[in-house]
């Protein structure tokens, strides 16, 4: 019974630490909610280490160094284009959103990107 | 602080050349006077005795036990100067439009949820976006208090409680379409996220054509360091909550980049409006929020639009003012209340530069 409590926890900790965005050079580990309802919802939702729930669907921002980056972008990677957000700074969309977070670190990555993170959803708090 | 200076003085030297910022012919000399004319309209709001954070009524001073000084000394200025001409948005939770106190101010607005100008509050408790707007710009009309730029244009923008960041940023963009020279913030996620904090930063430097808008964000009210809010980007002005002792509220969250703090109120509310008739949760009277209500309205959202209705003000005597001028005059005109001493600088992490004072603020325009 021990043994299996621990390769729960063990599976537990590797996920969460599976799950990240980045944040300029930092990695912010975020870890996955577990939806108990029953009904299929377009949002995953995460916690961050201080508590801040994130939802992500299946959008991301991107932002480029300069404009022409993006089409390289769409004709390598599964993604299409929802809007321009301002200069240089685009929504973009995969097919599921189990991807997004994968997809943005993936983008945030590569040189010609300034930054890539989902289009979190975030709690707005009344001060 | 040496940048600050350093900017300051140059400020004061484009002005004394008669440079570019500010222009001159936008100027007009005004005597400033420490207390209202007795004659002033001001005086005819029932409520304006209840107004502490912004006139000094002795009697009611001294009823409350309130400290002199923890107004932020309006004189007579919102007899002269009232916002008129200047656009403040206010991004918020929904609003009461058809408040008689600011709803002939309504310049635009947007919900963006609907897509559409209709932005009521969705609940009849939803009070926090007209208790903001009561504060900036409520008229004087004789029918219960002044806002502090009653005469300015408002934007009235409709946020979701859950909301993404480019919804945010969609509010944000709105602003900007609708001539927006400052945007006002009661609100706030902790964890602001690249691309908003960026849009932010981008209105801030580039907008009202390359002058910067002037963008004010609540520190918060959880007694705690704001690091990683919206409040904490370095363009954006930051602001904390004062009590009726003149000292930091309590709850008022600090840091490294808190820019100034106003009156937000503690054991006494800021006196404001609240949606008319049966919605609202006053008690005391339908349409206000009144100081000593049982939910009278305390946090860093009221003193937020308090310095966003101030700059408001500082637009009008100068509309040619940068966004980064517009922040170095309150810092350099604050003051430097509280018990924690201030640095070289002239701040604090708890009170930034100090309490915002509006006639040191206006002879500061006055003599640049």
């Amino acid at each position: 019974m021990k043994f299996f409590v621990y390769i729960v926890l063990l599976t537990q900790f590797i996920y969460a630490n599976e799950s990240y965005y980045c944040y300029g050079d930092k990695k912010i580990s975020i870890v996955p909610l577990i939806d108990k309802s029953r009904s299929v919802s377009v949002v995953d939702y995460y916690q961050d280490e201080n508590g801040h729930v994130l939802g992500v669907s299946d959008k991301l921002i991107v932002a480029f160094k300069d404009s022409a980056s993006l089409q390289t972008i769409l004709e390598n990677y599964k993604v299409t284009i929802v809007s321009e957000l301002f200069t240089n700074t685009y929504l973009l969309k995969v097919s599921n959103k189990k991807e997004t977070l994968s997809m943005a670190n993936t983008l945030n990555e590569l040189s010609e990107v300034l930054y890539a993170h989902p289009d979190f959803l975030k709690k707005r708090f009344k001060r | 602080m040496y940048t600050s200076l350093i900017s300051f003085l140059i400020v004061i030297f484009l002005n004394a050349c008669g440079g570019s910022s500010p222009s001159s012919s936008s100027i007009n000399p005004i005597e400033i006077n420490a207390s209202l004319d007795n004659n002033s309209s001001i005086l005819n709001e029932p409520y304006f005795v209840q107004q502490w954070y912004l006139y000094k009524n002795q009697a009611f001073y001294t009823r409350n036990r309130i400290n002199t000084d923890a107004n932020i000394h309006t004189g007579d200025i919102l007899e002269s100067y009232k916002g008129r001409g200047i656009r403040v948005a206010i991004i918020d939770n929904g609003f009461d439009m058809n408040h008689t106190e600011y709803k002939l101010n309504i310049a635009n607005s947007f919900d963006v949820l609907s897509k559409s100008t209709d932005v009521s509050h969705t609940k009849s408790n939803d009070i926090h976006g007209t208790a903001v707007t009561g504060i900036i710009s409520a008229d004087i009309n004789g029918e219960g208090i002044v806002g502090i730029a009653s005469d300015a244009n408002i934007i009235l923008l409709k946020y979701k409680e859950f909301m993404s960041d480019s919804e945010t940023i969609e509010l944000f963009s709105k602003a900007q379409e609708f001539g927006a020279d400052i945007i006002s913030n009661s609100w706030g996620t902790g964890n602001v996220s690249p691309a908003v904090k960026a849009k932010i930063v981008d209105l801030a430097k580039n907008g009202r054509n390359g002058k910067g808008i002037v963008i004010v964000f609540a520190s918060g009210n959880d007694n705690a360091d704001n690091s990683g809010d919206e409040s904490d980007i370095d363009e954006v002005i930051s602001v904390g909550a004062t009590d009726r002792e003149n000292l930091r509220a309590l709850y008022s969250n600090f840091g490294t980049r808190l820019d100034v703090v106003a009156p937000g109120g503690y054991n006494h509310g800021i006196t404001t409006t609240d949606p008319s008739g049966s919605d609202g949760i006053a008690s005391l009277d339908t349409d206000y929020l009144l100081y000593n209500d049982a939910k009278a309205f305390i946090g860093t959202s009221a003193a937020a639009p308090i310095v966003s209705g101030v700059i408001a003000l500082m637009l009008q005597y100068n509309p040619n003012l940068t966004r980064s001028e517009v922040e170095i005059i309150l810092h350099n005109t604050s003051d430097k209340i509280g018990n924690p001493p201030y640095d070289v600088n002239g701040r604090n992490n708890y009170y930034g530069y100090g309490k915002i004072n509006l006639i040191k603020i206006f002879n500061t325009l006055k003599n640049n």
